[in-house]
């Protein structure tokens, strides 16, 4: 466990380059230092990092929508379902479109769900595009953004979670724009509200 | 040579107690260790599962009160009320202080107002603060372990915690375990958010129903009118809720 950590804590630091790198070629609209709108989720700290062992803050993610689920990689039974589901939206735009979304899926079992498993998890279920992210936080950081969010999830006896399944859609600016409740509605609602959160305006136009 | 010895005394003295002085005006919350137990929820948390064995913790003995959370305020001014985003606070943030430092003034009712429990605070904030405590909130079954008894209290805060008027935390009798006030407000729990589980959005008319209507059958003790009405009002909060008769205290792992 402290060998994995320890893997994941070099990757980190080789990836900081990198990764300040691509601060620098941010979106035009999201200013450095700019403050979150009053509801946006980005007001939300923490250590996130990707599937790709890359440290992430959540604010990063302004100027898309994102399209966020929440799961645990070692469900058997629903969990799937939901990752198919946000795969079927991301179906449902162009190609064009698909590129202006973002799609993240946020562990709340942060304990067994390190970096390397959810990288994984991502292959296993054929995701290598860069728009997709799976994120790890921090016990804390989890149970934050899923109060935040309503999702809920329980541990069990079993080392299962009992948990809701929502998708929420955040705009660009990381708030809430639309919550797909549960499993059965129909995916065409969330794609709709989707479609009307793309940005308009090309990035380089300015 | 004994004058020296004399003034150093006296020094000693006076420095001493200026420290007790100090030490009474802030004095830190107790925390009280409620020992380890098996204990009995109103609802499980788990489908099937009626008793759950509890950890002994650290509980601090009395709710927050509001000079200890404009301590706190002082020190962090992202949680001052014109700092907080509406993210993290629904819109009445610490709505009866006079100012993001000045705390509501004292009046016939209540003399000290700095020594009642703060109010007004979500679940973000009061994170933060026990946080910053080197403390977290206490679990729902902590809370409710910590609370349950088998006496008479449970009624009366069921008729105490309406009034909405913050209590003068730690004047009232302690209960069997030694800790204050738990029954004369509501009070946040970490996982409030986590009390019936249902595969559907926070607004469900089905979480009610499992609440109100036809499953009064899972209730474990039903004439705990308290309890039913605490485990109702945690799943009818959001995160960012500040209300006038929800406060909170910290607890510690051993």
């Amino acid at each position: 466990m402290k060998k994995i950590f320890l893997l994941g804590l070099v990757c980190l630091l080789t990836a900081m380059p990198a990764l300040a790198e691509d601060h620098s070629h941010h979106h035009p609209t999201s200013l450095q230092g700019e403050k979150p709108t009053g509801k946006s989720l980005y007001w939300l700290g923490g250590q996130w990092k990707t599937h790709q062992n890359q440290k992430l803050e959540l604010k990063s993610l302004k100027g898309k929508p994102v399209v966020l689920a929440m799961l645990y990689t070692s469900c058997k039974a629903v969990c799937p379902l939901i990752l198919e589901d946000v795969k079927a939206i991301e179906k449902g735009l162009a190609s064009a479109d698909r590129a202006k979304t973002q799609f993240v899926i946020v562990s709340f079992d942060p304990e067994r769900d390190t970096p390397s498993v959810l990288a994984d998890y991502a292959q296993k279920h054929g995701i290598r595009a860069s728009n997709w992210k799976f994120l790890h936080g921090t016990s804390k950081h989890v149970s934050e953004l899923g109060a935040l969010l309503g999702v809920r999830f329980q541990p069990n006896a079993q080392g299962d979670f009992i948990h809701s399944n929502q998708i929420t859609l955040l705009n660009v600016e990381g708030e809430v724009a639309y919550q797909r409740p549960d499993l059965k509605e129909p995916l065409t609602i969330i794609l709709e509200k989707l479609k009307a959160n793309l940005p308009v305006s090309h990035p380089h136009q300015h | 040579m004994f004058r020296q010895v004399n003034r150093l005394v006296f020094q000693a003295v006076l420095i001493g107690g200026l420290g007790l002085l100090l030490q009474a005006a802030q004095a830190p919350v107790e925390m009280v260790k409620v020992p380890a137990g098996v204990f009995t929820p109103q609802f499980s948390p788990r489908p099937g599962q009626k008793d759950f064995q509890v950890k002994s913790f650290w509980l601090d003995a009395r709710p927050v009160n509001r000079a200890e959370f404009l301590e706190f305020v002082r020190k962090y001014p992202q949680w001052r009320r014109s700092q907080v985003p509406p993210l993290f606070q629904e819109g009445n943030y610490l709505a009866d202080w006079q100012g993001d430092l000045s705390l509501p003034l004292p009046s016939q009712e209540v003399k000290q107002p700095e020594l009642q429990a703060v109010t007004g605070v979500s679940w973000m904030a009061a994170r933060a603060y026990c946080d910053a405590q080197k403390k977290r909130l206490p679990k729902l079954l902590e809370w409710e372990y910590a609370a349950d008894e088998t006496d008479p209290e449970k009624l009366s805060w069921y008729s105490l915690v309406g009034i909405g008027i913050p209590v003068q935390a730690g004047v009232a009798a302690p209960n069997q375990k030694g800790i204050y006030d738990l029954h004369h407000m509501y009070e946040w729990v970490d996982d409030f958010n986590q009390v019936i589980m249902t595969n559907d959005s926070r607004e469900g008319a089905e979480k009610d129903n499992q609440l109100f209507c036809g499953n009064s059958g899972s209730a474990t003790d039903r004439m705990n009118y308290a309890a039913f009405t605490r485990y109702a009002f945690w799943s009818s909060l959001h995160p960012s809720y500040t209300l006038k008769n929800l406060g909170f205290r910290c607890a510690r792992d051993l």
